[in-house]
């Protein structure tokens, strides 16, 4: 992410800040949408089953592309890309709507912040295998009875990194498409936790890309770069 | 699915369910005319309502790019500063990849079959160019073999 790539693998970016509950949002979330409202006309419900008490759960604002979202509930909102054009205009927007959000709803603690990036490597299967090494500088170390051959993968890890942890999510997934897509997900969400304050958020963000764009310029094979160097 | 494109029935469906559920704790469901189509027809909505952080997956993944290819006959290795473009498709159950500059596909009833059918077509059509003496390639074959040359770094026997 240090350049912006012509074919890249990323299909969602999120900034997300998580606050002590506010219950003003509940009843005033409409104030909030009259300011933004021109840019995200799609309003998407909460969903109904999910397990979380209802003003827990999120309310979904597109724009008419499908491009950027915004997520929020009582005591979080985050800023989603779709359609990544670089980090200083994803930071820019982010901060904007997320300032917004704050200064209507007095949020000035935070307890969490997270910076994601999901992306879907598209792979082929060599020899019935999943060739990991292909794309990723990444592997396990094994007894030689575990060999390579994988054909199924999902890997969880969370690693303290700087000021906050990184969780790094890879995964194998056939996409339910007719062409049988296969995948791999990469996917970061970088976090600090503890208490944050809203008026350094700027840095918050700052700090965890840096960190997130380290790890993905290294976890990426010189091969996939030059994939991604493609003109789609 | 967006608000503004359900049925007034549909955005009361989520607060319907609510109600249902509190019902349903002291009623049994059984009291309620039509209670259980309700509850499908809200089942079936959610499963549309909100994708979540989820973005749309409306990428198709067409294309796929190789820095070598292998088949029975040997291994092409493509310059370090080229990958091979090849098209994905799916017609009926078969997968397709294909390269409309040199004209070649492969077919497989899975992908994996059908990049081994392109591989096997691409090399073979390469060496039969290549073994074939300069005098007895027509122009447009010298051009495909000359094609051919610019792209690949090394070939590897079997």
């Amino acid at each position: 992410m240090s350049k912006l790539y012509k074919n890249p693998p990323l299909v969602e970016s999120v900034f997300e800040i998580r606050f002590p509950p506010e219950l003003a949002i509940e009843c005033q979330k409409d104030k909030y949408y009259e300011q933004i409202r021109d840019e995200f006309p799609e309003i998407n419900l909460p969903l109904v089953d999910s397990p979380e008490p209802y003003p827990m759960r999120n309310y979904l604002l597109r724009d008419n592309k499908r491009e950027k979202g915004i997520q929020f509930s009582i005591n979080k909102c985050s800023y989603h890309r779709y359609q990544y054009l670089g980090f200083s205009q994803f930071k820019e927007e982010a901060l904007r709507y997320l300032r917004l959000f704050a200064e209507k709803f007095r949020v000035q603690t935070i307890y969490r912040i997270g910076l994601r990036y999901v992306n879907h490597i598209p792979i082929l299967r060599e020899d019935g295998v999943i060739p990991i090494g292909k794309y990723l500088n990444f592997g396990y170390k094994t007894p030689e009875s575990i060999p390579e051959t994988y054909d199924f993968l999902h890997t969880v890890l969370f690693i303290k990194l700087g000021e906050g942890s990184l969780r790094v999510l890879i995964q194998y997934k056939k996409l339910p498409d007719e062409k049988e897509t296969e995948i791999i997900i990469l996917d970061f969400d970088y976090f600090l936790e503890g208490n944050l304050e809203f008026s350094k958020i700027e840095s918050y963000i700052d700090v965890s890309h840096k960190h997130t764009k380290q790890v993905f310029e290294d976890i990426i094979t010189d091969y996939y770069k030059r994939i991604m160097d493609m003109e789609p | 699915m967006p608000i503004d494109k359900l049925s007034s029935t549909q955005r009361y469906v989520p607060i319907l369910q609510q109600v249902l559920d509190i019902f349903n704790r002291k009623l049994s469901l059984d009291m309620l005319d039509n209670a259980s189509d309700y509850l499908k027809f809200a089942e079936d909505f959610k499963k549309e309502a909100f994708p979540a952080t989820e973005p749309d997956e409306d990428k198709t993944l067409n294309k796929y790019y190789f820095n070598e290819l292998r088949s029975g006959e040997g291994k092409i290795i493509f310059r370090e500063d080229y990958l091979l473009e090849v098209e994905l498709s799916k017609e009926n159950d078969l997968f397709f990849f294909c390269n409309d500059k040199f004209n070649i596909f492969g077919s497989g009833y899975t992908k994996e079959e059908a990049l081994k059918d392109f591989a096997e077509f691409f090399i073979h059509d390469y060496l039969s160019y290549k073994k074939t003496s300069v005098k007895q390639l027509t122009q447009d074959a010298q051009h495909l073999l000359d094609e051919y040359e610019s792209i690949i770094g090394a070939f590897e026997p079997a």
